[in-house]
């Protein structure tokens, strides 16, 4: 049974305080990091993976501080950073060599796992491949790799889908999910679908804090009552948007169709509807940033 | 049971050292080898043609930050490519990995020099001690400073600053090379070469213990915003 704590973590940069006192206790599973842009996602995770000290508070796997540990902390660790490079001069399982030299594996293990893990991201064909000719959504994949070569029991992935096609991401939220038995998976992301469909909790941070933490349904209870659904002329929709929270806006001839999240009914004929994530989103994070929708994400 | 595998799958410290030979691409052992046969045959074509010039030692001595030059990349690439995250949270950690790489490219410098060292007491008929001092001083001075840049200026653009800087060193040694100093060269002046030589080390040594405590979270080892 893994356990990791956090208590009363906080980091701070000069003034700005990045993460401010999170506590929680996780446990085997997938639990996803929400947030906006500079909500602290990424500097927790690197707290967690131990390459930044906190400020204060302590961080423990199974009643050990992780800093004590050393290296069979980090033996149990993979970790896929948001911003990372490569050696542009190595191949694809060159670079998994490497890596799982790092780990402490011996070349034949290394060998072995890599042309394992190759597989399962697709990459096999190009594992003889410079990875300077690889696309971004194969550079990332090389990059889960490269995070399960030690068989890690704590995973943290730092906006992992970001760069992959919708195929890629289907295939990687599989992954994840059959991996997730008896590990810790944290992963971050600022696309909601990607934690609704993988996350068996979610935790939501807001200026380094930790806001909520829940399953989905969870989260999305609390919006009941707060979202809406209603038909106005196309002419007055760039006045709604500006007046509400739309989350969603459907043409349909010289109507249009909006969602709208708000605690206050906005039109007398306004319906209200399921709520979900991405309304929860919004609603904690509208002032922040628009959250990407998948639509947005694929466009760019 | 999982345990035992894991362990009989794990590398110890030696392991880990001869592995990471193969992890340095072949141009660089391939660079360094052409700097040391370059200046052997320079070297020769040199000394046949007049005997016994201190020209040819300082000469020599220019393949020194030039073999630093050639393994520098290497040393900054973790930066330069942005794999610092990764090197971090791995077994054998950034601090050691980077020590790894300046020993193993520190012995392959170092066996470059004696050679030539060798070389050039045989057909200069002087000692070789003496020979390996002339080349050991600028090459002292060459690592003291990109390892002071390598501590300091820890940024993507690194390895260019400690590539000036060599390319510094080796020009000022041409300059000097054509306008030489001859009392350096004489037996009185090695007194001064030993004190140099014993300055840059300790100055070496003094950077390599930075460099442990540079590399050992992310905040010291990139001066990137965290």
């Amino acid at each position: 049974m893994l356990e990791l704590t956090l208590n009363q973590v906080s980091k701070h940069f000069s003034a700005k305080k990045a993460v401010n006192g999170i506590s929680t206790r996780l446990t085997s599973g997938v639990y996803g990091l929400l947030g906006a842009n500079g909500a602290g996602k990424t500097t927790l995770m690197r707290m967690i993976c131990g390459i930044l000290n906190p400020t204060s508070g302590e961080i423990q796997m199974n009643g050990q501080e992780i800093s004590s540990m050393g290296e069979h902390y980090r033996d149990m660790l993979g970790y896929l950073p948001q911003d990372f490079g490569y050696y542009p001069d190595f191949s694809a399982e060159e670079f998994l060599w490497y890596v799982g030299s790092l780990k402490g594996l011996t070349l034949p293990a290394a060998k072995s796992k890599a042309r394992e893990l190759l597989r399962t991201v697709a990459l096999s064909e190009v594992a003889r491949k410079k990875i300077r000719t690889f696309s971004g959504g194969m550079k990332q994949r090389l990059g889960i790799a490269q995070a399960m070569l030690n068989d890690p029991r704590v995973l943290v992935l730092d906006e992992p889908t970001a760069g992959l096609d919708p195929k890629e991401r289907v295939r990687f939220r599989n992954l994840i999910a059959n991996l997730a038995r008896d590990k810790i998976v944290i992963l971050s992301t600022h696309i909601v679908s990607d934690v609704e469909y993988i996350a068996d909790q979610i935790l939501v941070m807001k200026q380094g804090g930790l806001l909520m933490t829940g399953t989905v349904e969870q989260l999305t209870t609390t919006m009941e009552g707060c979202v809406w659904s209603c038909h106005i002329p196309a002419r007055e929709a760039e006045e709604w948007n500006a007046r509400y929270c739309v989350s969603n806006l459907r043409h349909e001839g010289n109507q249009v169709e909006l969602r709208i999240v708000s605690t206050v009914k906005p039109a007398h004929h306004a319906l209200l509807v399921a709520p979900t994530l991405e309304d929860f989103y919004l609603h904690h994070f509208q002032d922040e940033q628009v959250a990407v929708t998948d639509e947005e994400k694929e466009r760019a | 049971m999982l345990h035992r595998t894991q362990a009989s799958r794990r590398t110890s410290f030696g392991q880990f050292y001869m592995t990471q030979l193969r992890f340095i691409s072949w141009k660089v052992w391939a660079v360094q080898l052409l700097i040391v046969l370059g200046m052997g045959l320079l070297l020769h074509n040199s000394l046949q043609e007049q005997d016994r010039n201190v020209q040819v030692v300082m000469l020599t001595s220019i393949a020194a930050p030039l073999l630093v030059i050639a393994g520098i990349q290497t040393l900054t690439r973790s930066l330069s490519c942005r794999m610092l995250e990764i090197e971090l949270t791995t077994r054998h950690l950034l601090e050691k990995l980077t020590l790894v790489r300046m020993s193993l490219l520190g012995m392959a410098d170092l066996a470059g020099l004696m050679l030539l060292a060798v070389l050039l007491s045989a057909w200069m008929q002087l000692e070789v001690a003496v020979m390996l001092l002339y080349l050991l001083v600028p090459f002292n001075l060459t690592c003291l400073g990109c390892l002071w840049l390598l501590n300091r200026v820890r940024t993507p653009s690194c390895g260019y600053y400690c590539l000036t800087y060599g390319g510094l060193v080796a020009l000022l040694q041409t300059v000097l090379t054509f306008n030489p100093s001859l009392w350096l060269f004489e037996s009185s002046a090695i007194g001064l070469w030993q004190a140099l030589l014993m300055l840059t080390a300790a100055g070496i040594a003094f950077e390599v213990r930075r460099v442990r405590k540079t590399c050992r979270s992310l905040e010291t080892a990139s001066r990137i915003p965290v």
